[in-house]
């Protein structure tokens, strides 16, 4: 007799790992991209690798929580080394798509973006707006890292935002 | 070893795991009809040699599928520039050919502000390869040249 299939929480663990060994994630990982830090449920670490600038990072770790996954997650942006929030001055600064969606005096325990849960709970016009960038519970989690990285990646980029 | 193999109209890559030694052909699963290129290259791998022979490495990419070349039209302010690609061709690709001289000349500024989508408004993956995508007519692709989102509201 076969166990029964995992429900709830155990479910969006097991599928989450799994989504970590497939392609579209591990392909990011192996192109240099992203990697995986800890993972204590329903929390993960991801480092995203940064664009070189002069006296910054060249990760940007962020926080997932990944309660309901595949559903949307939220993310914050996390000093690995800590094991707490990322200071304000290192947080991505640049143009005005980089500084909108790292936007501290919105929230500072997640991203201003389409991909984010807490985000779009506020905004959800933005299922139209920006509907090409939504969160899309069919697909996994480096959708998510995959626009975070489209706008870091970005000649206006122009590393931590300082004191 | 283990390779990255993207096919026709799924854009994600599946990953595989295979020896070096291992023919071009039965490693992907190519069926009759397919053949097999590495990313960003412009000829067909010989299918019969082996991964090592044509030089696909550990975590290579290679796009399997009937597609070979495709006829990619980017529109941008009412004007529009086409030219060839295989279908191994990132997106990422097709975008620095549009904003680069011998299509658009954007410069470096505008290039920033700029990216690459299909006719449904969709922003595909820049490591997605061409011959992933949906084909509106067969051998061609169409994109739109648009400015990047801006998250507000």
């Amino acid at each position: 007799m076969s166990s029964p299939a995992p429900q709830g929480t155990d479910h969006s663990h097991a599928l989450f790992i799994a989504d970590l060994a497939a392609g579209a994630y591990a392909a990011g990982a192996d192109r240099g991209w992203w990697h995986t830090g800890p993972v204590t449920w329903p929390f993960a670490v991801i480092e995203l690798a940064l664009p070189p600038r002069p006296g910054s990072d060249d990760w940007l770790a962020l926080r997932f929580q990944l309660e309901g996954y595949p559903e949307a997650p939220t993310a914050q942006p996390w000093d690995a080394a800590a094991g707490g929030p990322l200071a304000l001055a290192r947080w991505p600064g640049g143009n005005a798509r980089i500084t909108m969606a790292f936007n501290p005096g919105w929230r500072q325990d997640a991203l201003y973006i389409p991909m984010d849960r807490e985000a779009l709970a506020g905004h959800p016009d933005w299922r139209t707006k920006y509907a090409c960038h939504v969160w899309d519970a069919s697909k996994d989690i480096s959708q998510y890292l995959r626009l975070v990285r489209s706008l870091l990646n970005d000649e206006g980029y122009t590393g931590a935002r300082g004191g | 070893m283990r390779i990255y193999v993207h096919t026709e109209e799924k854009l994600d890559p599946d990953l595989v795991e295979a020896r070096a030694e291992s023919a071009v052909g039965a490693a992907v699963e190519l069926q009759e009809g397919e053949h097999v290129l590495p990313e960003d290259g412009e000829e067909p791998l010989d299918s019969n040699a082996t991964l090592e022979e044509v030089g696909v490495k550990d975590r290579a990419h290679v796009f399997r599928g009937r597609r070979h070349r495709i006829l990619v039209t980017v529109e941008f302010n009412n004007q529009a520039h086409s030219r060839e690609f295989a279908a191994a061709a990132r997106v990422e690709r097709v975008f620095r050919w549009a904003a680069g001289e011998h299509a658009f000349d954007l410069d470096p500024q505008d290039a920033a502000e700029h990216t690459l989508a299909l006719p449904d408004e969709s922003i595909p993956p820049e490591d997605v390869h061409i011959g992933s995508l949906p084909e509106p007519e067969e051998g061609r692709l169409r994109f739109l040249l648009v400015p990047k989102h801006r998250f507000e509201g």
